[in-house]
């Protein structure tokens, strides 16, 4: 079992359970206690579990950018893009996110993946592109929530509010050499952190200064919950290798002009209305909580869920999978086969919840 | 983790318990290891009242943000009742998993022999303890 530079606050502190191969904090105070935080003041988790590398060399953005359907050459310097690996059939090995730093690029990807995606990479690679693996030489945290700019200026002595969404930077502070993205996993506004250093005590001195400025510890139970809220795919349940971008309906991913890419004919293809299936939002009207699996009805069978939960937040089921796309349409009543009892739902928009008050977009105060 | 075992009770190795009441009426909940494993319970999903349930058979089921978990009755019989309070505050079976929390009362069938096959206290707590 692997272990991250954080392992030993984990298995004081927190439920550990294992994720990809890492034993992870499932959570420290309880799920919707961390989830709650996270959409009204902030929370801290250690995804340092995430795979990190580094792709250099003068032809790396051609590589990345054959590598993906997203358009790696206009992405300047400081800036990321969350977008999707996809084989020759178009279905997603990974989804991803690509940041462009000052002379490099650092691709995060999933834990459960960093084997697979290094493999598919490789073989891909006639750019001459150097890739290499930093994962567990450095550290990562996601700092999430509204106040995330208030806890990291209070923090790390920095103000990152300027920083515009999915920007990146890098930092050299007392505490490290950092790389500070705005981008994470929860729909809030926040920030994640790279620490480049294979030593836990900064790793450690880091996560409890953050803390100590207003974060609660957060586990891997909140940020499922918190993503799925979000509306944002988990690899494994809700995208795999026979699922396309467009069947994801993650089409805004798609660079419409832009030359060869892996499985770029099948993406075309199926975003001139071709898909078969599309990933939706289900809100469950009756009682009872949607799971992964479930059946979904109209008249007869039309789809599956891929994620389903318990919104901590709106305080009902809330679940994401696939209909066959003439049903996909936002306001479509349907039933959910909950253990062999059909429980009314709706096709519902994503994320889940009102954003002018929740997410970093929102405009109100709550 | 520490969880709490009652003495008066009788316990499944599904970690439900009963505690035997007047006559035949046994109430019915789910142990504190159980609580503790489920973490926030969310909704709670029972058999109606006077229907037919059986020993270690689904009595229904316990959701918590994370999974389901099916409840086996730890006794045959007929439901008298349900914790009614259940539908609005669920997590009453966390936070008091042998009291405000239980589930059903059934009017048991069969006791004198299915007591039997049900742990003691004592037994349950060196079961949980290997688990």
């Amino acid at each position: 079992m692997k272990h991250t530079q954080l392992y030993n606050y984990h298995k004081e502190h927190a439920n550990v359970v294992e994720f990809a191969g890492y034993e992870m904090p499932l959570w420290y105070s309880g799920i919707s206690a961390e989830h709650l935080a996270v959409r009204n003041s902030c929370g801290i988790f250690d995804i340092s579990h995430m795979g990190r590398l580094i792709v250099e060399g003068d032809g790396s953005a051609e590589f990345l950018d054959y590598l993906v359907p997203s358009s790696v050459p206009n992405l300047s310097a400081g800036k990321g893009l969350y977008t999707v690996l996809c084989n020759e059939s178009a279905g997603i090995i990974d989804d991803i996110i690509i940041y462009r730093l000052a002379d490099k690029f650092l691709v995060v990807v999933n834990a459960a993946n960093l084997e697979k995606d290094l493999q598919w990479m490789n073989s891909k690679n006639n750019f001459g592109a150097i890739i290499s693996d930093i994962t567990m030489k450095s550290s990562m945290s996601a700092v999430q929530g509204p106040q995330a700019v208030e806890v990291l200026r209070k923090a790390l002595g920095i103000d990152l509010s300027g920083m515009t969404r999915f920007g990146i930077a890098e930092h050299i502070l007392p505490i490290g050499n950092l790389f500070i993205a705005r981008t994470g996993y929860t729909g809030e506004d926040g920030f994640e952190i790279i620490i480049n250093s294979d030593k836990p005590e900064r790793a450690l001195a880091a996560w409890n200064k953050i803390i100590s400025a207003g974060s609660l510890p957060c586990g891997l139970g909140s940020r499922d919950t918190l993503r799925l809220e979000a509306g944002l795919c988990l690899y494994g349940q809700d995208l795999n290798e026979k699922i396309t971008p467009v069947e994801a309906s993650l089409s805004w991913v798609v660079s419409k002009a832009k030359g060869k890419y892996v499985g770029k004919q099948i993406i075309e293809n199926q975003m001139q209305g071709k898909a078969r299936i599309s990933r939706v939002g289900i809100e469950m009207i009756g009682q009872g909580i949607s799971r992964k699996d479930h059946q979904i009805y109209k008249e007869s069978r039309i789809g599956e869920i891929t994620s389903g939960t318990f919104s901590p937040l709106l305080k009902k089921g809330i679940a994401m999978g696939y209909v066959s796309s003439e049903y996909s349409s936002i306001g479509t009543d349907v039933e959910i086969d909950v253990r062999g009892q059909r429980v009314p739902a709706k096709i519902v928009k994503l994320p889940f919840y009102d954003q002018t008050l929740y997410g970093w977009k929102r405009t109100k105060k709550n | 983790m520490k969880y709490e075992v009652r003495d008066n009770l009788l316990y499944t190795k599904e970690h439900e318990w009963a505690k035997i009441l007047n006559g035949n009426r046994v109430l019915v909940g789910i142990t504190d290891y159980a609580a503790k494993l489920l973490h926030e319970v969310v909704y709670v999903s029972l058999a109606e009242v006077n229907s037919e349930v059986k020993y270690m058979q689904s009595l229904g089921t316990v959701e918590s943000v994370k999974a389901v978990s099916d409840i086996f009755s730890p006794i045959s019989g007929k439901i008298l009742k349900f914790n009614e309070k259940l539908a609005m505050h669920p997590e009453l079976v966390n936070s008091s998993p042998y009291d405000e929390g239980w589930l059903v009362e059934i009017n048991a069938k069969n006791l004198v022999a299915e007591r039997l096959k049900l742990m003691s206290a004592r037994e349950y707590s060196s079961f949980i303890e290997k688990l």
